[in-house]
C-alpha cells in the first residue's frame, strides 16, 4: 500500500472574522514531501501574506472557487481542493480533504505554480 | 536558500510585530466584505466584466478585489453602491469574547481548559480547593 505521512500544521493567531459555522474542527496538515517545496514558496513575504489569509479561510472550512475551491473536476480527483495564491505568480497548493465525525483534515499534498507548469496527469 | 528552508513552521507563521497582525485582520475584513459582494453578484447575475463597466474601471482590477488580492477601500465601496445602487450597512458590535476575557481578567478568574471555573479569589480558602479542585 502507497502510504504518505503528513505533519499538522502549528495553531497560528487567527483575526476571528471567519469562526468555523458547520460546527467541526479543521485541521491543517502538510504532506512531508511537500514541506520543503512549501516552505521555499513562503519564504516570499507577500505569498506568505496570502497563505496566512487562505489558511484562515480553509480553518474556517468555508469554500470559494477563487479561494478555496475545486479547480479539476474529475471522478479520480474526490475531494481534492485548491489553496489559490494569485499574487507573485498562479500558484495552487492541492489538498486532499479527510471527513470525520466532528473533524476535517485539509492535507496540502502537491504544489504548482500555474504559470509554468500544467497540472500533472497523475491529479487530475 | 537553504537557511530559509530551515525555517520553522511556527517562524512562518508567526506575526513579527502587531502591525503585522493588524495587516492580517484587515486582509481578513477585506475578504469577508469580498465575498459578501459576490455572493450579491451571483445572487442577481451580475458578472464582474459587467460591474467594471457599470463602476468604470476593468474587470481584471475587480477580479483581484473580489478574490481578496487587493484590500477594498472605501472608493470602491462607494462606486460600487453608486454602479450597483445599492446601500452598505456596517453593524459594530461588542467583541463578546473579547469583553468576557477581559472580565475574567478583571475578576481574577481563571479557567480550566474544559472552560470551567475552577478557583476564585473571593473563594481561596473552600475546603474543596484543599480536596484538590474548586469546581463551580
Amino acid at each position: 500500500m502507497n502510504t504518505r505521512e503528513a505533519i499538522p500544521l502549528p495553531k497560528f493567531e487567527l483575526s476571528g472574522l471567519y469562526p468555523a459555522e458547520r460546527g467541526r474542527e479543521v485541521l491543517l496538515y502538510v504532506d512531508t514531501k511537500l514541506v520543503k517545496k512549501l516552505k521555499v514558496l513562503l519564504s516570499n513575504d507577500t505569498i506568505k501574506k496570502k497563505f496566512r489569509q487562505v489558511a484562515e479561510f480553509v480553518l474556517s472550512d468555508n469554500y470559494d472557487k477563487d479561494v478555496y475551491g475545486h479547480e479539476q473536476h474529475s471522478s479520480k480527483s474526490k475531494d481534492v481542493y485548491a489553496i489559490k495564491i494569485c499574487v507573485v505568480g498562479n500558484h495552487r497548493i492541492y489538498c486532499k480533504e479527510f471527513y470525520y465525525p466532528k473533524q476535517k483534515r485539509v492535507v496540502m499534498i502537491h504544489y504548482e505554480d500555474k504559470k509554468v507548469e500544467k497540472l500533472d496527469k497523475r491529479l487530475q | 536558500m537553504t537557511s530559509k528552508v530551515k525555517t520553522s513552521w511556527d517562524d512562518i507563521l508567526k506575526f513579527k510585530d502587531r502591525k503585522e497582525q493588524m495587516e492580517h485582520h484587515a486582509d481578513m475584513l477585506s475578504l469577508k466584505i469580498a465575498l459578501d459582494i459576490k455572493r450579491y453578484l451571483e445572487d442577481n447575475e451580475i458578472s464582474y466584466k459587467d460591474l467594471a463597466a457599470r463602476m468604470g474601471t476593468s474587470a481584471a482590477y475587480i477580479t483581484q478585489v473580489l478574490r481578496g488580492d487587493k484590500r477594498i477601500n472605501m472608493l470602491f465601496l462607494a462606486r460600487l453602491m453608486s454602479a450597483l445602487g445599492i446601500e452598505i450597512s456596517l453593524n459594530i458590535t461588542a467583541d463578546k469574547k473579547s469583553a468576557r476575557t477581559e472580565l475574567d481578567k478583571a475578576l481574577n478568574v481563571i479557567f480550566t481548559e474544559a472552560g470551567r471555573v475552577i478557583y476564585d479569589k473571593w473563594a481561596p480558602t473552600h475546603p474543596l480547593q484543599a480536596a484538590g479542585g474548586f469546581k463551580k
